[in-house]
């Protein structure tokens, strides 16, 4: 007697779908191939990157910027080790930053010039062509500014390089109270906030504190090897986050 | 042979390894072959192709400058997925910050009497995706708008497979009246081979 054949329901797919949703989901058009502009925007950030991380990878005399620990929540702070010189820009004040409240875009710019010791700390040596001048000749400079610039998306390139571009004035006093008392403390966090953006070696820095998409925030143009690189950070900052408002925008 | 040609030759894990120790070609080779499906998926994941392309920027750099993060248990292309799908997220939670929101059951939304509703009010498939908690909607736009393994999508989400099969489950039932679905749609004329027939 032959035993009756009872048919068994194969088990079920992961892929079941009874509400046809996947099929359609997977019916949208495929999104077209990356767009060329994006591709050499990419491709320079990275040759960017990549020119960093030559430096660093050949260099056998960078003295690594080493933070204190002393670092104070709500402080943006860095400092570059250029080729040459060091020289540490200090905005500091009980806030953040203190933003000159004069109805309009005011700009106070402060540069401190470091002493000899800093000088000959970080000398980054770059393997390729580009290699930065010797400490004898151009020294690093960074200068900070305070404004009310509104810094957007769609412009940001185009006004990173207009900060980019600011004359390096010379030294200015600042409101008292906006320095910070330890040079030692800027040093850190300036250093943790370029540290969690990657970047290393920079010889000239421009910094900008100002608005990124109605945020408070901090722009950054740094040069490193000749290609100049745009940030926009909150002000927060640190090296475990960078807070990263837009990616890293090469200014050729 | 060029040294194109020798990139060619090179796995993803050959130029993972090629890049972390210090070769200056190796991650151009990774992005060329890579770059079409992670914007791709940005510009699912987004909507927005400023955004998206901000977002796959970030996320080239960040593989490029932490490669020696990568273990190495699963797949080059899962963990560039992870990066761009963070990447992506990172911004549309500052642009829309919400807080976690339960994972509700949207089928009751729509009243299963009202058929003038179900008719006449019918979502765009993309705005009825934006419906979803962040959960679903993902996990419906990595396997079946990007064709992701449910194993894969919970790689590059880090949650188990189950929580991904359950998200893409839920999902599904709750775009059906968001889409005004009555029945599931005819899959005659494209439906993959392994869809079961739509029961009346």
């Amino acid at each position: 007697m032959s035993r009756p054949h009872i048919p068994v329901e194969p088990p079920a797919s992961p892929d079941d779908d009874p509400t046809g949703v996947r099929a359609l989901l997977s019916g949208l058009p495929e999104p077209a191939p990356m767009p060329g502009y994006l591709v050499e925007r990419i491709h320079a950030s990275l040759n960017a990157a990549q020119s960093q991380r030559a430096a660093s990878f050949s260099s056998d005399r960078v003295t690594p910027l080493v933070a204190t620990g002393r670092r104070r929540p709500g402080r943006v702070l860095f400092a570059i080790a250029g080729a040459a010189a060091v020289v540490l820009v200090a905005v500091v004040g009980t806030g953040l930053f203190k933003s000159n409240q004069t109805g309009g875009s005011t700009t106070t710019a402060a540069s401190i010039a470091s002493g000899d010791q800093r000088a000959s700390a970080a000398v980054p040596t770059a393997a390729s062509d580009k290699a930065a001048p010797e400490a004898a000749t151009v020294p690093a400079v960074i200068q900070i500014r305070t404004s009310e610039t509104r810094y957007t998306r769609a412009d940001f390139a185009t006004q990173a390089r207009s900060l980019g571009a600011a004359v390096l004035s010379a030294a200015q006093p600042t409101a008292s109270g906006s320095l910070s008392s330890s040079p030692r403390d800027t040093q850190a966090g300036l250093t943790e906030c370029l540290t969690g953006l990657g970047v290393v070696g920079a010889r000239i820095v421009h910094a900008d504190l100002a608005f990124y998409e109605g945020v408070p925030a901090l722009i950054i143009v740094a040069t490193t090897s000749d290609v100049p690189m745009a940030y926009a950070v909150g002000r927060d900052c640190t090296q475990a986050n960078p807070d990263l408002l837009h990616q890293a925008t090469p200014l050729p | 042979m060029s040294r194109v040609d020798d990139l060619l030759e090179l796995t993803d894990r050959e130029l993972m390894s090629a890049h972390c120790s210090g070769d200056p070609d190796a991650f151009g080779e990774l992005f060329r072959r890579h770059r079409d499906r992670m914007w791709a998926l940005a510009v699912r994941t987004t909507r927005d192709p400023e955004m998206a392309a901000d977002a796959v920027q970030e996320a080239f750099l960040s593989a490029f400058r932490r490669a020696d993060s990568f273990r190495g248990e699963a797949e080059v292309t899962t963990w560039l997925h992870r990066i761009v799908v963070n990447s992506c997220l990172d911004r549309l939670r500052r642009v829309k910050p919400v807080a976690n929101m339960p994972e509700a059951d949207l089928s009751t939304l729509a009243d299963p009497h009202d058929h003038h509703h179900s008719v006449e009010v019918r979502l765009d498939v993309h705005a009825a995706l934006e419906q979803l908690p962040e959960g679903q909607r993902m996990a419906l736009v990595l396997v079946d708008m990007h064709g992701l393994s449910t194993a894969e999508a919970a790689e590059v989400l880090d949650v188990a497979e189950g929580t991904i099969k359950s998200r893409c489950s839920r999902g599904r039932a709750a775009m059906v009246p968001l889409l005004g679905l009555a029945t599931p749609p005819d899959n005659s004329t494209r439906a993959s081979p392994k869809e079961p027939m739509a029961s009346p």
